[in-house]
């Protein structure tokens, strides 16, 4: 009798583990089962390019090499590409701001498209790259292409924003320092959402072009009724 | 903008001029040299190149001067931690019968303060000096291109593609004159 009414301890450790496993389980099928809320189907030519899920950009003001401001609102309507990058930069900057310059020539193809596409680079540099600097050396890759400044406070809060990074690096004999930063390009949606990240090395220009055409695409089908 | 002391690449220069020329110098032929034309207000551009060793023996690259920067530096684009940044090379070694490539997004030559009355433009022939290790050097000269789209091409592949463009070692003089090399 006593023997009965005492519930054992293994059987106790039992039916606990029952418990968790099946819990486990039922989560496991809700999650398979219940469609994505809010990740979107990503097609497999966009696979490591488009986000699964689309990420805001803050609110920001920078300073452009024509003079004027720029803020997160002044980029709703268009989409942009951005780049971190810095004018005393030889290699990878130049490298990055001459593929996008190609990719934008192959756009050229798909009449008015550059019309609602812009390349903007963003200084990491903010100390040495002032609007006057920047004139000289972004539109040398296309005359369209924007140069971006501003507070380095600005600078950091997009690129905290959008993953990206950047520091400063002393030179060893101390006569100068170089910056360090992300290499990626960043796409921003006509709702200055980030939505797609192109990274390097992404020499493939003619690619990069076509799968910015497949965004589009994609965006203008999620946006129909 | 900040100036950059012309006299160490002088220094460099005189430095080279003295070392010893040939002896048993490594075999090493450079091709494809380009530098990437870059907006006339930049202090720092790019160059790069492939360097094929012929030789039995190891070579190893330690610095390069030319009369048309303040100074030369072998650098590399590392990635640390999802950013890139460039770090100084002072040994690039190339094993017998290898080679290495200088090119966008990796090792390259930093152009510290072009010297020119005038930016480098894309069809400019600039002439640079390589330093091996072993005390032996190989003029090398480097074709200015837009972008490395344009730059792929061997500039001296009418000569057939196992011609040496320049060389070091005694044979220096002959190679270069086949090959275009200038800057003697």
């Amino acid at each position: 009798m006593t023997q009965n009414r005492s519930i054992s301890p293994k059987f106790l450790l039992f039916v606990l583990a029952v418990a968790v496993a099946a819990g486990a389980l039922s989560t496991t099928l809700k999650v398979w089962l219940l469609p994505h809320a809010r990740a979107r189907q990503v097609p497999e030519q966009l696979q490591g390019i488009l986000l699964d899920k689309t990420k805001p950009v803050p609110a920001f003001r920078l300073t452009a090499h024509d003079g004027t401001t720029v803020t997160r609102e002044s980029l709703a309507g268009r989409w942009h590409f951005l780049f971190f990058g810095y004018t005393h930069c030889p290699d990878i900057c130049p490298t990055a701001m001459g593929d996008m310059a190609a990719v934008f020539t192959n756009l050229e193809a798909h009449p008015g498209l550059l019309d609602t596409t812009r390349m903007l680079f963003v200084s990491v540099d903010p100390d040495r790259d002032t609007p006057e600097s920047l004139k000289q050396f972004v539109p040398y890759f296309r005359a369209d292409f924007l140069g971006l400044t501003g507070h380095i406070g600005e600078i950091e809060n997009l690129t905290r924003a959008l993953g990206a990074g950047f520091r400063k690096i002393p030179d060893k004999e101390g006569e100068g320092y170089q910056v360090g930063h992300t290499t990626s390009v960043f796409l921003l949606d006509p709702e200055v959402r980030l939505t797609a990240l192109f990274h390097p090395p992404a020499h493939d220009t003619q690619l990069i072009a076509e799968r910015f055409v497949a965004i589009r695409d994609l965006y203008a089908k999620e946006k129909q009724p | 903008m900040k100036r950059f002391p012309r006299t160490q690449g002088l220094a460099l220069l005189a430095l080279l001029a003295l070392a010893p020329a040939g002896g048993e110098a490594a075999e090493v032929v450079a091709r494809e040299a380009w530098i990437r034309e870059a907006p006339p207000v930049s202090q720092v551009l790019a160059g790069y190149l492939r360097l094929e060793n012929r030789g039995a023996t190891p070579a190893s690259l330690v610095g390069a001067a030319g009369a048309a920067f303040g100074r030369v530096e072998i650098h590399e684009t590392i990635m640390k931690d999802g950013q890139a940044s460039m770090q100084a090379v002072k040994n690039l070694a190339i094993p017998p019968g290898g080679q290495i490539s200088l090119e966008p997004g990796g090792l390259h030559l930093m152009l510290i303060a072009p010297q020119g009355p005038a930016p480098l433009k894309a069809g400019n022939q600039v002439p640079l000096t390589l330093a091996f290790d072993d005390g032996s050097r190989l003029e090398v000269t480097f074709e200015v291109h837009k972008t490395h789209q344009n730059a792929g091409e061997d500039p001296h592949q009418g000569h057939g593609p196992a011609a040496p463009e320049s060389g070091t070692g005694p044979s220096d003089h002959d190679a270069a004159g086949h090959g275009g090399a200038a800057g003697h």
